[in-house]
């Protein structure tokens, strides 16, 4: 059985809104489920015999559902050793609140180190999900100072 | 850099050893003689005060107090700094310029004087006050090829700098207070603000904002207690120009010599200029947070060791420094 047999069951199990589908063969055995739980048909593939080559899991199969938790976030790190600063001056506002839509261009805080003010910018397109540094903070170079999501608009 | 026609004719009259005639201006310039009138009747406009005969020509008698481009580009000895010069009478922050500059790809050495701030910066939203024709308000666009944890590097050279500029244009002895507070008895007479853009790993631009209270009285620093300026210092006035000159130099030679890898030679620069090592201080951190103790040197990245009064050396990044 090859990848495309795999992908024609697939597809046949969707377009029949079949649920369950397994085959046993000489050395081998594929059980596809699909449940409420995925968003497209899942597929587990496993060898019993040792000898059996392994079967890559293909890619048009969609992705399992159980391989993803939450929502995956990047980090937003310290390009170097100094202080962390959340506002441009004391009395301002901070530059970013959690929740806010960032993009490239945004700046989200000021590091400063030895009086050298670096303006750090999201560098993506994302959601702030978390501020991991407190205002006045000394941080080390790679601090995860943001935690930052994908856009809103793309879910 | 690029010079203009009048920039050019201002280099002619500076450089003449007295008269210089319309003629010879126009000949090497490759105008007409009447081009020529027309602008050092202009010059004469601007403030330069230039006698003018028949037959003898043109001599410059004095200079107006202006940072000119043309003036400040006059046989300045240096290799980056001052390539280009952006002047503006008056501007919110000559850093603000330079910024807006660098992000359109301005080259490194490119230079933006002005001769008043509206909104001068210093840190965390302070004001450097930046009254007219007073000081030297000058920002220098760099693209140095730092990693990023080197970058307090610039802060230290610009500082040497500006200490070596002062003492050599006004004979004054000042000193360097962790990391770049430039000291003449005691108060602040110059204050230097660096911001950088990084793009991931590498500094993309720099921007060394420069301040220096040159000419400012007594009278215009009420309510600057811990300020000073190079006349309230000498007791005379003090060319601005000089100084802005003598900076770019200055500055054009320690940041070469950081460029070349000399960071061991700037620290040693910075603590042979310094007022800080072996004396007690307080450092207090935005957090509020104090530490006190004695300044034994600085560390390979330019940051301050203080020795507690527990014997331990805490390595300082960042923060106030006040000498007790």
């Amino acid at each position: 059985m090859n990848i495309k047999e795999i992908k024609e069951i697939v597809t046949l199990m969707n377009e029949n809104e079949i649920t369950e589908f397994i085959i046993e063969r000489e050395g081998f055995k594929l059980s596809i489920k699909k449940g409420p739980q995925f968003e497209r048909a899942a597929v587990i593939t496993q060898a019993i015999a040792p000898a059996a080559p392994a079967i890559p899991i293909p890619a048009s199969a969609g992705q399992t559902g159980e391989a993803k938790s939450e929502p995956e976030g990047t980090f937003i790190v310290s390009p170097m050793v100094g202080t962390f600063y959340s506002s441009p001056s004391p009395d301002l506002p901070s530059f970013v609140q959690v929740g806010q839509e960032v993009d490239e261009e945004t700046v989200v805080c000021i590091i400063e180190a030895m009086k050298v003010m670096n303006e750090i910018k999201a560098e993506r397109k994302g959601k702030i999900l978390g501020v991991l540094a407190e205002n006045g903070e000394a941080v080390e170079f790679g601090k995860k100072i943001f935690k930052i999501g994908d856009p809103s608009a793309a879910k | 850099m690029e010079l203009s026609t009048e920039d050019r004719i201002i280099h002619r009259l500076v450089g003449a050893q007295g008269f210089i005639s319309g003629e010879e201006i126009a000949h090497d310039l490759r105008i007409s003689r009447t081009a020529v009138w027309n602008h050092v009747a202009h010059l004469k406009e601007t403030g330069f005060e230039i006698e003018s005969f028949p037959h003898l020509g043109h001599r410059l008698l004095t200079l107006p107090d202006k940072l000119l481009p043309a003036l400040v580009s006059h046989d300045l000895k240096t290799r980056l700094m001052g390539r280009s010069i952006m002047y503006f009478e008056e501007t919110t922050s000559t850093s603000d310029e330079a910024d807006r500059l660098a992000r359109k790809g301005e080259r490194a050495g490119s230079v933006v004087i002005a001769e008043k701030q509206t909104s001068g910066r210093g840190r965390m939203g302070r004001v450097w006050e930046s009254p007219v024709g007073k000081g030297v308000y000058l920002s220098i666009i760099l693209r140095p090829a730092l990693p990023p944890a080197r970058i307090s590097f610039i802060t230290l050279s610009s500082a040497i700098a500006a200490r070596n500029a002062i003492q050599q244009c006004a004979g004054l002895r000042a000193f360097l207070k962790w990391p770049n507070d430039l000291l003449i008895s005691g108060k602040k007479a110059c204050g230097i603000l660096t911001e950088i853009k990084t793009e991931a790993d590498r500094i993309d631009y720099a921007i060394v904002g420069v301040g220096m209270n040159v000419n400012q009285t007594l009278f215009q620093l009420q309510g600057l207690p811990e300020a000073t300026s190079l006349r309230v210092e000498t007791g005379v006035a003090v060319s601005r120009l000089e100084i802005a000159k003598a900076f770019l130099e200055a500055f054009d030679h320690t940041y070469t010599i950081l460029m070349e890898g000399g960071y061991k030679e700037i620290i040693d620069l910075w603590l042979g200029a310094s007022e800080t090592i072996g004396r007690r201080i307080i450092v207090r951190s935005l957090s509020g947070e104090k530490s006190e103790g004695v300044a034994t040197g600085l560390d390979e990245d330019g940051c301050l060791l203080l020795r507690l009064d527990t014997g331990m050396t805490k390595r300082i990044t960042g923060g106030d420094v006040r000498i007790v």
